[in-house]
């Protein structure tokens, strides 16, 4: 029974982390969409990595992970470079996608068009029927779980058979982003070794700390406490030596004293302890 | 279990605020739209469209130990079909994680050990498949396009030929981790080991040396000693030997039988007839005492060649072995005892084009299946199947077979886009695609890319010049070193005419075209995990500096500016000094480098003072930098 006890105490504390940090990730962010066949065969990952307008795409067979699109949104025009390889020996693929007469085109360079041509996307609700000169060769359906929110895509044939599936998950290699609930928006960046960047769009001027916690929860360092003034700033985020010994700390940012950014950072490279 | 309840409330809160949190998504359709899943299906090769049908491709042929079954790898539909050799029918079928190159049975049946690659993602690994229900219980990761799995005879190690590695891994199979790599010459491509596991023979597909070193212009057969390692041999081939794919052990273990092509690369190519472009051989080893018994040419006569030979199977009772010539759509059913009493002779065979002309020694039979690069041997009967077509063909293995006794479908069979059918068309070598049968685009451009010989072609192209890639070539005009020819539809058609001596067609020429416009850069084994690494993006930052004059003559993306210039070795037969700037994407692969190949040291190559001066400006890290940037292209 003691051992009962104190495995659900560690899942308190463990669920208590979790709460914490899925409550500070934004509402609305998928990071990784993971690929499988019908036989649930893994086929690769992709994450994105969202900057306003634009987000570029990494795909990944766990061996590679390699940068494979640069997509940017154009009010209902969506155009993709691809990569076919990497970005040093690439012969780009241009995919535009419009969403509002739901039709993609593919071309490159070279003409060398991965599809075969010009694809139609039918949207009905949740559902899309794609075509390519006048042939269904595809459905697909964006599903939902029991809240109503989506979290997977299926990739079936034209007769229903599943040939693919996506599944949505939120957490990857993608940087991290947080947009907070009212309205203010923190995104951390990773700049080099202990060099991170800090954007941070506010509502109203406040005060900002940025301090460095142990995984116990030990606040470990300061890095910085002032005032930022409203509307979008950046900030660099230095971990200099002897401020902390190599490790994995927690990167917290508190505004107006609420913590709203709790971040697993590596910490290298640096003399001294604390 | 009262503390577990306690506790229920909890868990369905953290549970119900991770949903609502994380999955509340009004972009989700914005993010990941129709567009990126088809975008990134397509970049995958996954994605079927009606302009694009998804091919089978079969490219391995395995029988179950229980001999009632076949295991066929289909390559581009990233597939393995099991096929019930009672009812002739596909009974199952496995889907891949990607493209299977090779597969080899445990001695149960109850494992299938299949090398998955692709030109995508070329960082290969093995993947333990249960044989009964296709499911993938393990990937072992081995090296850069893994193929020819082979198990060893107690079933504890697999090897596995990493083709661009150089190199064999040695994989535990208990541990399901790779233990050591055996480095062996260039592009292993297939291998076979002996009984008692002391020598693991390996087919070395390209020659390593210099192009102009024309007595070294050969391949090598490493006869690896799995006990020590210091006696491992690599025993020369005849010269000009490439292409070297296809091999088998005769049942008693004293032989191992190897298919390649002899390039008859000193004489000049203006008649294709008697091998005096290319013999299509295989040569037979004495593995027991590590030497060349012979080498023979396994054409029919002076007038009819057997193009491109590749797979190659023996009969359990030693009576006959079996070879698929892909170029011809041939299968030659050989005596395997005379064959080897004809070769154990003190004359060296390998151009002497009727030794099998006898029908009592060699049975020609010819295969419906188009590009038949596989043979496998069941009992008395034959099996191989067609690289362009769905179907696998059963033959008697005699002397007198002279058509397949069955036919197993593996699918209905798809109409060829045009990229299809001048893939068909260059890898194909029978009479309608050369006089004779004696050869295919394939024989001097190994799946499009340069055999490492030096040619010297019909009229109008004076001396011997390297063999070149056609990766990029529609892109890249003029073509050949001395840009004789003004585009890459012009090189085609000349190459129909002169060098397969066949009347050029536009029903041909226009789907080679279309082939070669469709051909990618296969990413470097320099990568890591298809990255540069820290060192080649500092050489990346040397390249585009003013440090260096590289990106002068070889600016992205085709890393060459089209432009003739003036050659590192000036070639006095000919009327100008300058050649063609060609791109260095790939060039990790297309050694040994310069027009006439005269290096195979790529450091040699950038130094050289009438190529470059980068040089002398840089460190020696700046410029071991810069070479790993380039050979990582």
């Amino acid at each position: 029974m003691s051992i009962l006890v104190n495995t659900c105490r560690k899942r308190k504390i463990v669920f208590g982390i979790l709460f914490s940090f899925f409550s500070l990730v934004s509402a609305g962010e998928v990071k990784r969409a993971d690929f499988f066949d019908a036989s649930d065969n893994h086929l690769m990952f992709i994450t994105f990595a969202e900057d306003g307008n634009s987000y570029e795409v990494f795909m990944s067979d766990s061996t590679f992970v390699r940068k494979v699109a640069l997509v940017k949104k154009d009010g209902k025009n969506e155009k993709a470079v691809s990569y076919n390889f990497n970005e040093d020996t690439s012969f780009v693929t241009t995919f535009s996608y419009n969403s509002t007469n739901t039709e993609m085109s593919v071309r490159d360079e070279f003409r060398n068009d991965q599809l075969g041509g010009k694809v139609n996307f039918k949207e009905a609700g949740d559902s899309y029927e794609v075509s390519q000169s006048g042939n269904v060769f595809n459905k697909m359906n964006y599903e939902k779980n029991g809240s109503g929110d989506y979290n997977r895509i299926n990739v079936t044939d034209n007769s229903g058979k599943l040939q693919y599936y996506v599944k949505l998950g939120t957490t990857g290699i993608a940087r991290l982003k947080s947009v907070l609930k009212n309205g203010n928006a923190a995104v951390l960046h990773s700049k080099g070794p202990n060099c991170f960047e800090l954007k941070l769009r506010l509502q109203e001027s406040a005060h900002i700390n940025c301090d460095i916690f142990s995984l116990s929860g030990r606040n470990v360092a300061k890095l910085f406490s002032k005032d930022v003034a409203a509307g979008s700033s950046r900030e660099m985020v230095r971990v200099a030596n002897g401020d902390v010994a190599n490790g994995v700390y927690l990167l917290s940012l508190a505004i107006n004293g609420k913590k709203v950014l709790n971040e697993k950072v590596l910490i290298q490279g640096v003399k001294g302890g604390f | 279990m009262k503390t577990v309840n306690k506790n229920m409330p909890m868990v369905i809160t953290v549970i119900a605020s991770f949903c609502g949190f994380t999955l509340a998504q009004d972009n989700i359709k914005s993010l990941l739209s129709p567009g990126v899943i088809f975008e990134t299906l397509a970049l995958n090769k996954d994605l079927e469209t009606p302009a694009k049908p998804k091919y089978l491709s079969p490219t391995d042929l395995v029988p179950s130990p229980d001999k009632t079954k076949l295991y066929v790898a289909e390559q581009t539909s990233k597939t393995i079909a099991v096929v019930n050799l009672t009812d002739k029918s596909v009974e199952k079928r496995f889907q891949m994680p990607n493209e299977p190159s090779g597969i080899a049975v445990s001695k149960d049946g109850a494992k299938l050990y299949v090398t998955i690659t692709s030109e995508r993602w070329p960082e290969g690994y093995v993947c333990v498949v249960d044989a009964s229900s296709g499911k993938i219980e393990k990937r072992i990761k081995v090296g850069h396009s893994p193929r020819c799995p082979v198990l060893s005879p107690n079933g504890e190690r697999l090897y596995v030929c990493n083709q661009y590695n150089d190199d064999i891994s040695v994989v535990n199979i208990a541990s399901g981790k790779e233990d050591k790599k055996i480095k062996v010459v260039r592009e292993p491509y297939s291998a076979r080991v002996t009984s008692d596991e002391k020598i693991l023979v390996v087919a070395n597909s390209l020659p390593l040396c210099n192009s102009t070193d024309t007595a070294e212009a050969h391949c090598k057969i490493s006869l690896v000693d799995l006990n020590d390692n210091s006696k491992t041999v690599h025993l020369g081939l005849t010269q000009g030997s490439h292409s070297v794919f296809g091999m088998a052990i005769t049942p008693d273990g004293k032989y191992a039988l190897i298919t390649h092509l002899v390039a008859m690369f000193n004489l000049p190519a203006t008649q294709i007839t008697g091998g005096w472009v290319h013999t299509n051989n295989l040569c037979i080893v004495d593995i027991e005492n590590k030497k060349l018994v012979n080498d023979i040419s396994v054409d029919h006569y002076d007038k009819i060649g057997m193009s491109n030979p590749w797979g190659v199977e023996c009969t359990e009772d030693g009576k006959y072995c079996v070879i698929a010539h892909a170029g011809a759509n041939m299968l030659s059913i050989v005596d395997l005892p005379q064959m080897i009493k004809l070769a154990d002779v003190q004359e060296w065979l390998a151009h002497k084009i009727n030794l099998l002309y006898p029908s009592t020694i060699r049975n020609r039979v010819p295969v419906v299946g188009l590009n038949p690069r596989v043979v496998a041997i069941i009992n008395n009967k034959a099996y191989t199947a067609g690289y362009f077509t769905n179907t696998i063909e059963e033959f008697d293995i005699n002397l007198q077979t002279s058509k397949s006794t069955a036919t197993i479908s593996l699918a209905p069979e798809q109409t060829f886009t045009t990229e299809r059918k001048g893939e068909y068309h260059f890898y194909n070598g029978d009479e309608y695609h050369c006089q004779g049968a004696w050869q295919s685009c394939h024989s001097c451009h190994p799946f499009t890319r340069p055999d490492a010989l030096d040619w010297m072609l019909a009229a109008g192209v004076t001396m011997q010049k390297n063999a070149k890639s056609m990766l990029h070539c529609p892109y890249t005009p003029p073509m050949n070193w001395a840009a004789k020819r003004n585009d890459y539809r012009e090189s085609i058609r000349y190459g129909i005419l002169q060098e397969l001596g066949m009347e050029p067609q536009d029903s041909i020429e226009t789907p080679i075209g279309e082939f070669f416009k469709r051909l990618k850069a296969l990413p470097s084994p320099y990568l890591v995990k298809g990255r540069l690494t820290e060192n080649a993006k500092k050489g990346r930052d040397i390249y585009y500096s003013d440090k260096t004059d590289c990106k002068g003559c070889h600016p992205a993306p085709l890393f060459t500016n089209l432009q003739m210039h003036t050659s590192i070795v000036p070639d006095q037969w000919d009327g100008s000094p300058n050649f063609d700037t060609p791109t260095i994407i790939e060039s990790w692969r297309t050694g040994p480098w310069d027009h006439i190949g005269t290096t195979t040291d790529y450091e040699t190559l950038l130094k050289n003072r009438l190529h470059s001066n980068c040089a002398k400006k840089l460190t020696d890290d700046e410029f071991k930098a810069l070479m790993e940037y380039s050979l990582s292209l």
